[in-house]
């Protein structure tokens, strides 16, 4: 039950969902596509975020992002859970997102073209209403208000539970003795926290 | 994160023999993505995961609520790559997967490997010259032909692939000209034809 270690980038965000990660890359393993899309739709902001320390560009950091996890898929029959699956993706990504700056810095013709011809021009408008970065910042910006207003709403016990579990990383176990009930009750106000927001998040247009 | 994705009866049905309502279900579901639920129960939410895109859904919102929390949201704002991700697995599946063989894609390779196969095959034929022969098939008890005739006629069988493998390098230099490869089996085709010769010479 391992606890965030503050500035560690490489953890997993708790301890044990290691389990659930090394759960999911066996049914992955074992030819099941749907149980990849579950972490890649765990990990999937976490691995942007990553990515854009490198790449700057927010369409071009999503393409590595997505490239790093096509490259996770292709090379999970190898992967035997030596480290944590979180660990080895983080190193995936950061090899892609590095591959990819030095590609862009080596071709230093491309990108002057990119602004200087025609056809590039098109291009690269194209790629930004592909991505549509203001639309996805409203939308952040409505999601990250929601969930802050829903925690907010919360009864005092739902929310300290969700705090010292989201923030803290602490185990059921742990927030059970913290709050001096038992391990059942912490399990369901967790769950309670949880729907409580989830219930409002799905009444956002546009969250896919 | 609303699904549109409708859940099949059946599936349904599947799970509501251990798990019986969707509420249950999505509780059980919290538990597992901290990984505190374990065994059979952790199956089959794993299980009713799979089968179900709205649930997939919910786990994804339930795990946006914790990268809001922690402040994991990339600076460009909220995008779902999943989709984009399961299309590229989807496509890369479709196609031949010939690039898992080890030398696919590799003409120079393929053709590395056939000059060592050739290469061993000629040093094979060379070291089974007549004087070998002969005394492999004096050495078999069973064999009632002459010494002198099971030379000759050993020698006929050697020049017959001779001839098939000059022929088999005639074609391959060939095709892979047509491929338009540069035509690197050459100096190796000459090679076995000066190697031939001593065979032919020696035969009656």
């Amino acid at each position: 039950m391992g606890k965030r270690t503050p500035g560690a980038g490489v953890m997993p965000p708790m301890g044990d969902a290691g389990a659930v990660d090394q759960d999911l890359v066996k049914r992955v393993q074992r030819g099941d596509k749907t149980a990849f899309d579950l972490l890649v739709r765990k990990y999937q902001h976490k691995v942007i975020k990553l990515v854009s320390r490198y790449v700057y560009d927010p369409s071009d950091a999503h393409d590595v992002a997505q490239e790093a996890f096509i490259k996770a898929y292709r090379a999970l029959p190898g992967f035997r859970g030596d480290s944590a699956f979180y660990t080895w993706l983080y190193r995936i990504a950061i090899n892609t997102a590095k591959n990819h700056v030095a590609a862009r810095n080596r071709a230093p013709v491309s990108s002057v073209s990119e602004f200087g011809n025609e056809d590039s021009e098109v291009d690269f408008s194209a790629r930004l209403s592909d991505i549509d970065t203001p639309e996805a910042l409203l939308l952040t910006d409505e999601v990250r208000r929601t969930i802050l207003s829903a925690i907010d709403a919360l009864p005092q016990d739902l929310r300290t539970a969700l705090i010292l579990r989201e923030i803290e990383g602490m185990s059921y176990e742990e927030i059970a003795k913290t709050m001096e009930c038992p391990v059942g009750t912490v399990r369901s106000r967790l769950f309670r926290a949880r729907d409580t927001i989830d219930a409002e998040l799905k009444k956002i247009e546009g969250l896919t | 994160m609303n699904d549109k994705t409708t859940q099949s009866g059946s599936t349904k049905q599947q799970l509501g023999q251990s798990i019986d309502t969707d509420t249950e279900f999505a509780a059980d579901m919290s538990a597992w993505m901290d990984g505190e639920l374990t065994g059979g129960r952790a199956r089959l939410v794993a299980q009713g995961m799979t089968a179900d895109a709205s649930r997939r859904s919910q786990w994804a919102r339930y795990h946006l609520i914790g990268d809001v929390l922690r402040d994991n949201l990339p600076a460009s704002g909220i995008v779902d790559i999943a989709s984009a991700v399961r299309a590229e697995i989807d496509k890369d599946e479709s196609t031949p997967r010939v690039s898992r063989m080890p030398l696919a894609g590799h003409p120079r390779a393929w053709g590395l490997a056939a000059s060592l196969i050739l290469a061993s095959v000629i040093l094979v034929n060379s070291w089974q010259r007549p004087g070998s022969s002969t005394v492999d098939v004096a050495a078999r008890p069973d064999t009632t032909a002459p010494v002198a005739v099971a030379t000759a006629a050993d020698v006929e069988p050697d020049r017959a692939d001779t001839s098939e493998l000059d022929q088999y390098l005639r074609n391959h230099t060939l095709a892979l000209v047509d491929t338009g490869e540069p035509a690197r089996m050459l100096p190796y085709l000459s090679m076995a034809e000066s190697a031939v010769e001593p065979v032919s010479a020696i035969a009656p």
